[in-house]
């Protein structure tokens, strides 16, 4: 048995990040610093992200900022993260508390026309994937483990998607992604949220 | 939580490993040895893990010398595919050493026709990236090691790139559901086996 599997998850970073991205309460209890707690840390690190890219692409959507040709591609991907916005808060409840949604403005972005915003696009799904790949094997329940992986490799399918109509590289680290760890995530993220 | 059973105490679950042993049977005797001793499901993860590679690796190095490809996006497909694949099966052989495993030769792969022609080449191709992706995700949560791991993970995004980018040349939407399903190393075997040629 691997002992840094059952070993204490120094996810507390996590936590607060999360938290303070949403602007929500950052002396949150946190009593015990057991497996199911860190869990729940991860679960809600992810459905921060995911809150995040929903919201993004429905403010896309909204404001009609992709052609034809690339609107049923953003279409899909939003219906996915809201699906995923779901099932992680539904797993957050189950474990305690489901983070809040953060506030964001992509004005500049919107701003600045259809390149860029599909430019932003696949910098966050890269982020994501990046950021799911970096807690896997900190999650302690094989059940939260399944279903975040499920979600990983959805994350690097819509970043390739989208590389592939921004002319970037669908393979940007290699044949081996390279993982964010949570600071290197919100630092992303961070200039969109308000 | 209560009803969950975390990694370790899945492990020592009979069906998990009732399954494992089952598909050890294309591994050879040092790996089902490994697991009829307790158990070093890391090491057949990795083994399977690199049948999975070296099948993908040798679809696409061959394809560059044998599919008269007419699309140049097609061909550069190919050529990224070969690359990546190579580099997984270098790593997992590497990684199948340190777990005190054989790597061993790869067996001999029949493509059948899929070689024969770009279409058919793309379709396969679409085949196992998916393939590759379910297996990895059905197979990672049995990974004991947290390393392991990790190096699974980073694998895996690479193969749901491939498929997305393979999706995409088939004219399929890159991404079709939202949670890629996961296969167990049963299932996986299944659809591999058809590829493995009888000595």
């Amino acid at each position: 048995m691997s002992a840094s599997r059952r070993g204490f998850l120094a996810a507390s970073g996590v936590a607060a990040l999360a938290l303070a991205a949403c602007g929500g309460d950052t002396e949150r209890e946190t009593p015990e610093r057991g497996p199911a707690s860190g869990d729940l840390d991860i679960l809600n690190f992810a459905l921060v992200l995911e809150y995040f890219e929903e919201d993004f692409y429905r403010q896309v959507l909204e404001n009609d900022i992709v052609s034809s040709a690339n609107r049923r591609l953003i279409r899909q991907i939003h219906r996915h993260e809201r699906r995923h916005v779901a099932a992680l808060e539904a797993a957050a409840d189950k474990l305690g508390t489901a983070a809040s949604p953060p506030q964001t403005s992509f004005e500049d972005v919107f701003g600045a026309g259809e390149g860029r915003t599909l430019r932003t696009a696949l910098d966050f799904e890269n982020t994501g994937a990046a950021a799911y790949l970096g807690q896997a094997n900190k999650v302690r329940s094989n059940a939260i483990l399944a279903d975040a992986l499920s979600i990983h490799t959805v994350e690097a399918r819509h970043a390739a998607a989208i590389a592939d109509v921004t002319g970037a590289t669908y393979l940007p680290d290699g044949a081996f992604a390279t993982p964010l760890e949570p600071p290197q995530v919100m630092a992303r993220i961070r200039p969109y949220i308000v | 939580m209560s009803a969950e059973f975390t990694r370790g105490q899945l492990l020592t679950r009979g069906a998990a490993l009732a399954g494992a042993t089952a598909t050890l049977a294309a591994f050879g005797p040092a790996t089902m040895k490994a697991v009829a001793d307790g158990g070093n499901v890391d090491l057949e993860v990795a083994q399977f893990a690199l049948l999975l590679e070296r099948l993908e690796a040798d679809y696409y190095v061959r394809a560059l010398n044998e599919v008269p490809f007419s699309s140049p996006s097609a061909r550069n497909m190919a050529s990224t595919f070969a690359d990546s694949e190579t580099q997984h099966v270098d790593a997992l052989e590497q990684l199948v050493r340190q777990l005190s495993g054989r790597a061993g030769r790869a067996p001999k792969f029949d493509f059948g026709p899929a070689l024969t022609n770009e279409e058919d080449f793309v379709k396969t191709a679409r085949v196992l990236e998916d393939t590759g992706v379910s297996a990895y995700n059905g197979a990672a949560p049995l990974i004991e090691n947290d390393e392991i791991l990790a190096t699974a993970g980073q694998i895996v995004q690479v193969e749901a790139r491939h498929a997305a980018r393979a999706r995409r040349q088939a004219g399929l939407p890159p991404a079709p559901l939202a949670f890629d399903r996961s296969l167990t190393m049963d299932e996986v075997m299944v659809k591999v086996r058809p590829y493995i040629k009888k000595r």
